[in-house]
């Protein structure tokens, strides 16, 4: 066993040029190390050696390399892909899909989900993680109305409510008729297990309207999320989603706010930032891959988010993203739309500053890329100097 | 090795692509009739300029730039002396 100490001491000189994950990992293994000071700075300085050479080198094409190594197990997905994965009673887009999906930067994915810890008082009790799960589902008078019918007579609906249903998702009728009174139609009244609304239209059309509008009300719940599951995952309680609203779903009391996942990337980056839109893609892409058991280094991932997000908001790669936003306009004709491209930036009068690889392609000029991209001066040592 | 020598942009080495670089500029040189700067029984420019370049007499410096635009001249003596230590 080094000296902790010892070791921190040695090390101090490495903590700026050293990733973090690598400095830790390197710590733990030298402390856990029986040597002597001097054996402990040799190893220090083979391991930084060893990272520099490690690095990749200035003039490496490392967006094309990204690019193939994650489009190349991309086509091996499509073969066996295009299934939906059955997890726990929801169906959650998985493989090609759901990564074309992410690199499209679709608003919302084709499903949503969340998965929600709890916090310390709620998450070892099966009651009262029920309890935060029900504040969370959202619950329309869909739900719990067993019929609701329209009398022409009175020009009022009446709405059956399943009582047992609505006491099991703790809403009572008094609540449900503030609800309604809310909508502004007309006068809420109770009798029995029915609710009385009355309105004054007669128009077939409104009516048909209303009736919609009232199905739809929401009674509780966080907007847009539609189912939950309390599920057990060791010895706590996990709430699962099908719909996502994480701005919702923070303000609910009982869950853990550092824990909430969604896969809603773009919800991500208007609640927490764009930095964790970046975070989330990374992990979102890599899981997909993984999930396909296809090893991918997980640096092209992270690149391929950093392009996507480096202007502050989700691009897709893609046409509306970083392809069609290049600032050359010879990269930009050369994508896609080549004759329509080149005219409206002859009618702008834009400049292109030959910065790209395409651009010096098309100009037959060395590209700025590898050898290309080094510039050598030759100095002339003076006679005698 | 300390951790910061002379600060230099990029690597504290020469990269594969300035090594091929200079080597294919320098024996373009030899091969339009420079004089060749050691004294060596090979004959094929290619060689001569390899040769030059493990030698470090190669009166040589590369721009290194920035994406901002900043460049620093990094003689070739400060790369070499390095891998050489290495």
């Amino acid at each position: 066993m080094a000296d902790p100490q010892l070791v921190e001491k040695i090390m101090e000189n490495y903590k700026k040029n050293l990733p973090k994950k690598i400095f830790d990992e390197l710590k733990e293994k030298l402390i856990s190390l029986n040597a002597s000071e001097d054996q402990l700075n040799k190893i220090i300085e083979e391991v930084y050696r060893e990272y520099l050479n490690s690095l990749i080198e200035p003039g490496e094409a490392v967006g094309t390399v990204a690019a193939q190594s994650v489009g190349e197990p991309g086509t091996q997905m499509t073969l066996r892909t295009f299934h939906y994965a059955g997890v726990r009673e929801f169906n959650v887009t998985l493989g090609l899909p759901r990564l074309i999906e992410i690199v499209d930067a679709r608003r919302t994915p084709s499903t949503p989900t969340m998965i929600i810890r709890l916090d310390e008082e709620h998450k070892y009790s099966l009651e009262k993680a029920k309890e935060v799960a029900s504040k969370i589902e959202r619950i329309t008078i869909e739900n719990i109305a067993k019929s609701i019918e329209y009398d022409m007579i009175n020009s009022s609906f009446i709405i059956e409510i399943d009582e047992e249903i609505a006491h099991d998702k703790g809403i009572d009728l008094e609540y449900v008729a503030k609800v309604l009174g809310r909508l502004k139609v007309g006068n809420v009244e109770i009798e029995g297990n029915k609710i009385i609304v009355h309105c004054e239209t007669t128009s077939i059309d409104k009516i048909k309207r209303l009736r919609e509008k009232i199905l739809d009300l929401r009674l509780k719940g966080v907007k847009g999320i539609k189912r939950v599951l309390v599920q057990k995952e060791g010895d706590e309680y996990v709430i699962y989603t099908d719909g996502s609203n994480l701005a919702g779903v923070l303000q609910i009391k009982g869950i853990d706010p550092y824990k909430v996942y969604t896969n809603n990337i773009f919800e991500i980056a208007e609640v927490l930032g764009i930095e964790a839109a970046r975070a989330a893609i990374i992990r979102e892409a890599y899981q997909v891959l993984d999930q396909q058991g296809l090893d991918v280094d997980i640096r092209h991932v992270m690149l391929i988010a950093d392009l996507m997000t480096m202007t502050g908001r989700i691009r897709q790669i893609g046409r509306h993203g970083v392809s069609g936003e290049k600032s050359s306009v010879l990269a930009r004709a050369a994508f896609e739309v080549t004759v329509k491209h080149l005219l409206e930036a002859a009618a702008h009068g834009e400049e292109d500053a030959l910065e790209g690889v395409t651009e010096n392609v098309i100009v037959g000029q060395s590209i700025p890329l590898g050898t290309g991209i080094i510039e050598l001066l030759m100095h002339f040592p003076r006679r005698g100097g | 090795m300390a951790v910061e020598q002379e600060k230099i942009i990029g690597p504290s080495r020469l990269t594969r692509f300035e090594r091929a670089r200079i080597i294919s500029a320098r024996a373009l040189q030899i091969s339009m009739g420079a004089p060749p700067l050691i004294m060596m029984a090979k004959s094929s420019p290619l060689e001569i300029a390899e040769e030059e370049l493990k030698a470090g007499v190669l009166p040589i410096t590369i721009r290194r730039r920035l994406p901002d635009g900043r460049y620093q001249d990094i003689p070739l003596k400060w790369l070499i002396k390095k891998e050489v230590q290495k």
